[in-house]
């Protein structure tokens, strides 16, 4: 055709320039898929990788399909693992991606990883073996030490970002900040906010001293006011800060120095922190609260009642707000009268087993969603909900493209009717067209898949647990969301045949997490033999026990068990824990012998 | 605050006595609470002690109806079985808010260096005066049959009633508010020979001479009065008197009254309680 000879007269350099504007991952994988020249073009020009899933691919295979590559992103466990559902040692190992890419991308500049597990060899490799190596980004990881991130400092020379979010640290000391050289005047982004223990207090003020790009800077909480102080004196463009503690005595010289060193940060958007915070430190704030674009209270139980009224009551340009919920439905009904322009809201629980005197429920969301018309992600965490409130916050808020409530009381009905939460929590699927993120709780039949599939066509992740009745119910998911990539589900009464309704499912999504529910061994088995190009992987943890029972040197015994266990005829037996997901690069070869491959 | 009651009393004589100078005071080292004035000395049908210092607390308590009192030493409603991983937060999140360490500094009238401990590790008085005499082995917690302890040297016999600072500067004694509450409030601990806490007022005058530790008393022994009603009556417990000076959720404070000083006449409170 006449399109197409034209097109292979386009130089390479040309086509090169088109894609890069293409900056959207799944538009670069389509691109890729059009002929082979436009897929060498392509994976030569990628810089940007991200891996969802880090088994899907074998390290290897992907620093070989893209040389040119400089910023990876890595998720490893599956999300459940967030919350005590998967055992340590099942994986999710960065060690092999980073000695990949050291071997065959060595202009890496980026990093980001989550839900991994990272050793300290893994950071003095990746220090050494990328030299123009620039931001570290870890979220939910673990298996490091403030050793590890002092052969970062030390050795990557424009270092921009070093940012830990929520990580399991082991801390060995405050010397790891010294390891910044003298000469590293690149910093534009430190978060060290998740570090339990003592900062070196002079280093961190001479580090900031020396970088005159800081925008973020997030503190732990061993840094106190006074050192706070004098860090927001040297950096008056802070756009982005995390407090240390925020204790201070009344009219001490370090309180006065922070209001004052506060009021000069004309550029600062967003706060977190205020560990400890005291009501007078929050005094302090309130001079910068009307340009905030972020507020991030959640770790700041102290600030509750008239305190937190005082504070978000001047934040009227916020848009993400994340609080405890003993801010209570009278806080946020404050929140719902100030902050108008008000996107993202995220209220988690402060006491996690009883009801507390001042919790949400659903007057506050209500209150919510009636002023901030522009929410579009919401974590709400209560200890109840009903139906009408539902319908009226699906009503208000039709722009949800995230959405997770968490009634704290598994299974609990709606208590003004005592039916199941079905209608509201179809109401929302009903009424956002572009929900992409949902969980949902509560009493749930398979009423409220029925919604989902019918209407959320949009949805992309899925999380379930204590819901549903039979099979049905996880049939119409799998049926209807045709864009679903992640769906995990805990605790629900759904069974092989919902397992095995739609095998070819799987392969359009990313993963399949299903634990606590009614599958068998040989359904799971079904699912393997029928479907080659997943990995269809059991989490026995009996297993799990019986390994760390036993010495390292019966191992060889343990796996043969392990066969015997798989193959020894009782298939019938429940699958306590099962994880499938799609796949090029086989079966693991780091799976712990508590994880069966099928 | 005073309430009426309806037990029996027994009018006192109190015949020759000025009365402020009897007059049952509760104060805090600095501050004279002219409690005395407040106070009537016939209490026939009456008053309890005005202890004006502890309105607050008592009247926390107050508001708690007998009924509860029962149920009040129980926790909250018990939490629901735990199960595992819900709700859905990242242990990170959990361990942030929860171990909040509270470090404070103790101290011992007589010793030669302080110690720290951590508030939060310790899920109530009761833990946390364990942990005092651990740490001050010099002390032993003297156990009484009827569950009497007392914070005792025992090569002296000198008594330490446990002190702290609040967040107010003031100095309190231990035990009257809420556990939770006190971890809040409290900056740090003193544990004060008992002599020199007289001398501050902080206990009554003259003749008592000694503290309780703690008392557990269930209040349904206490033939279903109210907390109101009980401070600063009379309760006999093996024949030793003491007069109840304020409660916490499961403890009483009680002071004893010698029978070498104060005469039992002298108190014009009502009727005595056996336990």
């Amino acid at each position: 055709m006449k399109v197409q000879s034209a097109m292979f007269y386009f130089p390479e350099e040309v086509i090169e320039h088109i894609f890069s504007f293409l900056t959207h991952h799944p538009d670069r994988n389509t691109v890729s898929t059009v002929c082979k020249a436009w897929y060498k073009i392509e994976r030569l020009s990628r810089r940007e990788v991200f891996v969802g899933n880090c088994y899907a691919i074998r390290p290897d295979r992907a620093a070989a399909r893209f040389p040119g590559l400089r910023s990876l992103t890595l998720k490893g466990k599956p999300h459940f693992a967030d919350f005590d559902l998967v055992p340590p040692d099942w994986g999710g190992l960065a060690g092999p991606w980073i000695e990949a890419m050291a071997r065959s991308c060595p202009n890496l500049e980026e990093l980001r990883m989550k839900r991994m597990v990272v050793s300290d060899e893994s950071l003095e490799l990746l220090a050494h073996a990328f030299p123009n190596f620039k931001a570290l980004v870890l979220v939910s990881c673990e298996g490091f030490s403030t050793d590890g991130l002092a052969a970062v400092a030390r050795s990557c020379k424009s270092l921009r970002e070093l940012d830990l979010q929520e990580n399991e640290i082991e801390d060995r000391g405050p010397r790891w900040l010294n390891s910044f050289p003298d000469m590293c005047t690149s910093l534009v982004s430190l978060n060290f906010a998740c570090l339990k223990g003592e900062v070196n207090l002079k280093s961190l003020e001479r580090l900031v001293c020396r970088s005159p790009n800081l925008k973020c800077l997030r503190l732990n909480r061993a840094v106190p006011v006074e050192t706070l102080a004098k860090i927001m004196n040297q950096c008056p463009n802070l756009e982005d800060l995390g407090t240390g503690s925020l204790l201070a005595d009344q009219f001490s010289e370090a309180y006065v120095s922070l209001i004052s060193a506060l009021q000069k940060c004309k550029k600062l958007r967003c706060l977190s922190g205020f560990w400890d915070a005291s009501p007078l430190c929050l005094l302090a704030v309130y001079p910068i609260c009307a340009n905030l674009t972020g507020l991030n209270l959640s770790y700041a139980p102290t600030v509750q009642g008239q305190d937190f009224i005082n504070l978000i009551q001047h934040c009227v340009k916020l848009l993400r707000l994340w609080v405890l919920d003993s801010v209570g439905d009278k806080g946020l009904a404050v929140v719902a009268s100030a902050c108008k322009e008000l996107q993202e809201l995220r209220v988690f629980p402060s006491d996690l087993f009883a009801a507390g005197p001042a919790t949400v429920t659903e007057e506050g969301l209500v209150a919510i969603s009636t002023g901030c018309p522009k929410l579009n992600s919401l974590l709400y965490f209560c200890h109840s909900m009903t139906n009408s409130a539902l319908i009226t916050v699906s009503k208000n808020c039709p722009n949800f493209t995230r959405f997770r409530l968490c009634i704290l009381e598994p299974r609990k009905p709606d208590p003004a009717t005592n039916e199941p939460l079905d209608e509201g929590f179809g109401a929302v699927v009903k009424t956002c067209k572009n929900l992409r993120r949902f969980s949902i709780s509560g009493l749930l039949t398979d009423q409220v898949f029925y919604y989902i599939g019918k209407y959320a066509k949009a949805l992309e992740m899925l999380s379930i647990a204590f819901a549903g009745d039979t099979d049905q119910g996880m049939t119409y998911v799998l049926n209807g969301c045709k864009n679903l990539r992640k769906l995990e589900i805990r605790d629900c009464p759904f069974g092989d045949g919902a397992l095995l309704a739609d095998v070819t499912k799987y392969e359009t999504m990313r993963s399949l997490w299903m634990s606590s529910c009614d599958i068998s061994l040989r359904g799971c088995k079904a699912l393997a033999t029928k479907m080659p190009s997943l990995n269809v992987e059991i989490i026995n943890e009996w297993e799990a026990e019986m390994e760390e029972n036993l010495n390292n040197g019966v191992a060889e015994v343990i796996s043969n068990n392990n066969n015997k266990h798989i193959n020894n005829g009782n298939d019938e037996r429940k699958v306590e824990k099962l994880y499938v997901y799609r796949t090029v690069g086989g079966p693991r070869t780091d799976a712990p012998d508590f994880v069966w491959t099928l | 605050m005073s309430v009426e009651t309806e037990r029996s009393s027994t009018e006192s004589d109190v015949s020759g006595l000025d009365y402020e100078e009897t007059a049952l005071t509760l104060g805090i080292p600095g501050g004279a609470r002219a409690t005395g004035a407040e106070l009537e000395r016939k209490r026939g049908f009456s008053r309890t002690v005005d202890l004006t210092s502890r309105i607050g607390a008592s009247e926390d308590r107050s508001d708690e109806s007998p009924d509860t009192n029962t149920a009040g030493s129980a926790k909250a409603p018990a939490p629901k079985a735990r199960v595992v991983g819900w709700p859905p937060v990242r242990n990170y999140r959990k361990n942030a808010l929860k171990s909040s360490n509270k470090y404070v500094k103790v101290a011992v009238d007589g010793a030669p260096y302080l110690r720290k401990v951590d508030l939060e590790a310790y899920g109530g008085y009761e833990e946390l005066l364990s942990a005092l005499q651990e740490m001050f082995s010099c002390f032993t917690i003297r156990n009484y049959p009827n569950e009497e302890r007392k914070l005792v040297d025992p090569i002296h016999g000198t008594e330490y009633v446990p002190t702290y600072e609040d967040k107010d500067g003031d100095w309190m004694l231990v035990g009257d508010v809420p556990w939770k509450m006190f971890v809040d409030a409290c900056k740090r601990l003193r544990l004060m020979k008992s002599s020199e806490a007289t001398n501050l007022g902080l206990i009554f005058t003259k003749s008592i001479s000694r503290i309780n530790w703690q008392i557990h008393l269930r209040r349904k022994h206490i033939l279903g009065k109210s907390n109101a009603q009980l401070l600063g009556s009379i309760i006999t417990l093996n024949h030793v008197q003491f007069i109840v000076l304020s409660f916490t959720e499961s403890q009483v404070w009680l002071f004893e009254i010698l029978s070498s000083g104060w005469s039992v006449s002298e108190f014009m409170l009502a009727s005595q309680f056996i336990i």
